[in-house]
């Protein structure tokens, strides 16, 4: 009995650490945005049912998971230990504390059970897509993303690599999927593609406080050891967050999503290269709410829905923005890299 | 190729590397010691990685501090912490390593083939980085140093966690690129190794080169060295591992 306290214990610890990650949420331009729609519950919905799908993935995982495989079947314990632990383990779990409070309020036990059954099922889905991955790598959509030209391609693909491990650009495709269904409605309001085009940029736009919140130890050494200059470095991150960009807003605004996506470069650069917040992968990023989190939304979406309107002078401003802020970040970064040595 | 004159680095009031001058060109270096004794901190020191508190420290006569890209370019390097990112595979460490140091892309997958063949990568070539073991890493880590044919070669720790075929190939092909003239510069733990493949030694206390081999008494056993002047082994018992019971 012991034994089994220890390791659930253990368990506990490891989901409760696990489950303050997600907390990197409260720092996210989404949940700002979200906030404020709230102030009209209703249109808050759907956002709040797409960031809520996307947060079952994480809080889906079997807790038995955390105790690494082998180390699990090396412990001395009998069958029954096993499965009293197997049993005790599901008690851990966020989804079925999330069912029962549902039952205390007063929501339908076959709600609580389609909840818990729909958990299940996206738990299935991701492990078997795993085991698929791990046996058959070229299944890796991720192992398939190209070199890109020229001295920064590697870079790049690194750099996607990481964005794409995070859950922020899955939300801004479900939302930039949704939005490209509208245009197939039989009159569609044209200033909701730009609208939408900014609500993507701003979805991905905490990515852009934290460009070096997926770079540890390793890969911090490594830019130190490479002959390139800051500017490329901070450009290599800016070229893969602009590639995700634009393919998804090239349905809806090109323009306004790019130019507000610029002004989100632009500003997010100082996080970025200042405090270099640490993120985990196949979670929400978090930044800095307020003030950057809100400059960005803010300007973001002011010079984005300028350019829509107004055109080229608002897309130069963006442009003009951004590569100073890139030369500037650039410095700031080889100065900092030479004071943390 | 590698100089430093009193290279000193404190960190608040602990002194980690103090007042080492050498003078190395071409050839094998090997730096010994425990851990930590000061051999990573001078790596990172000799490769600009961690500026010294004082002294200086030149590469191919080129200042570290002042002239820092353009040592980049000439030295390769295996950090202790390897320097490696998780989401590239082994194969593409090296393609993103080639353009960087000026290589075109044939130019960079004619090195590559090689080298991944020598180092026993090719099967894993595909491989993330976060799915393969610690010597797997390692030799990625080292291929990268090699692909653009640097002057000096900083290598720390090279054959830890290597088993002994790539060992024998990693081995062999440091004596054949320093017969062809660049300077290798590693610190181990084996001692075994480094005594057949060194051609320069010096051992590395609390800070302080205690030795090298053109010491006097340099013709007594490297493990007799080591032990007398850097560390013996302990001699404490643990009764509790003799006793039948859990």
């Amino acid at each position: 009995m012991a034994a089994i306290h220890a390791i659930l214990r253990a368990l506990a610890r490891a989901l409760q650490r696990d489950l303050g990650t997600l907390q990197s949420i409260g720092g996210n331009n989404f949940f700002l945005f979200a906030a404020v729609l709230m102030l009209e519950p209703q249109s808050a919905e759907f956002l709040l049912l797409l960031l809520g799908l996307l947060l079952l993935f994480p809080l889906s995982t079997d807790p038995l998971t955390k105790i690494p495989a082998d180390r699990y079947a090396l412990w001395p314990l009998t069958r029954w230990q096993r499965f009293a632990l197997r049993l005790a383990s599901i008690l851990l779990s966020p989804i079925i504390w999330i069912a029962v409070l549902m039952l205390l309020l007063k929501a339908h036990w076959v709600q609580a059970l389609a909840f818990v059954g729909f958990a299940i099922s996206i738990q299935v889905l991701t492990v078997l897509t795993r085991n698929v991955v791990h046996r058959a790598p070229q299944w890796n959509l991720l192992l398939h993303i190209p070199q890109f030209p020229g001295l920064l391609g590697g870079l790049v693909r690194n750099n996607l690599r990481q964005f794409l491990s995070v859950l922020d650009p899955y939300l801004a495709l479900l939302l930039a999927a949704g939005a490209t269904a509208y245009r197939l409605s039989p009159h569609p309001n044209s200033s909701a593609f730009a609208i939408m085009a900014l609500v993507v940029s701003l979805t991905l736009g905490t990515y852009a406080q934290c460009l070096f919140g997926l770079e540890f130890g390793s890969g911090l050494i490594r830019y130190r050891l490479l002959p390139l200059r800051g500017w490329q470095i901070l450009l290599s991150k800016d070229l893969a967050f602009l590639i995700v960009l634009t393919i998804l807003v090239l349905p809806l605004n090109p323009v306004a999503g790019i130019t507000s996506g610029l002004a989100m470069l632009a500003i997010g650069h100082h996080i970025s290269v200042r405090e270099r917040l640490p993120q985990k992968r196949w979670r929400f990023t978090g930044g800095q709410l307020i003030p950057a989190g809100f400059l960005q939304t803010l300007g973001g979406s002011a010079l984005g829905f300028a350019a829509y309107q107004r055109g080229f002078l608002y897309i130069a401003i963006a442009v003009v923005a951004w590569a100073g802020s890139l030369y500037l970040y650039g410095r700031a970064w080889d100065a900092e890299m030479e004071s943390s040595k | 190729m590698i100089r430093c004159q009193n290279l000193t680095k404190t960190f608040g009031s602990f002194t980690a590397i103090d007042d080492i001058s050498l003078d190395v060109s071409g050839g094998i270096c090997a730096l010994l010691g425990p851990n930590g004794a000061g051999k990573s901190t001078l790596v990172k020191m000799l490769t600009g990685l961690v500026p010294p508190t004082s002294g200086s420290a030149e590469i191919s006569g080129l200042d570290v501090q002042g002239h820092n890209l353009e040592v980049k370019r000439v030295i390769g390097v295996l950090p202790e912490s390897l320097g490696v990112f998780d989401s590239l595979t082994i194969e593409e460490h090296l393609l993103l390593c080639g353009p960087v140091y000026g290589l075109s892309a044939g130019e960079t997958r004619a090195r590559m083939e090689p080298l991944l063949r020598i180092l026993g990568l090719q099967n894993g070539r595909k491989t993330f980085l976060d799915q393969c073991s610690h010597g797997m890493r390692k030799k990625t880590s080292l291929a990268m140093a090699l692909l653009h044919n640097p002057r000096v070669l900083f290598l720390d720790e090279p054959f830890e966690g290597i088993d002994p075929v790539s060992a024998k190939a990693i081995h062999d092909l440091l004596t054949s690129i320093s017969q062809r003239g660049i300077t290798v510069f590693l610190t181990s733990h084996i001692l075994s190794i480094v005594d057949r493949l060194a051609t320069n030694i010096m051992m590395i206390r609390a800070g302080r080169i205690v030795w090298t081999s053109a010491s006097p008494g340099a013709s007594r056993p490297l493990e007799d060295i080591y032990f007398d002047l850097v560390e013996a082994p302990p001699s404490e018992d643990l009764p509790w591992l003799r006793s039948t019971q859990s």
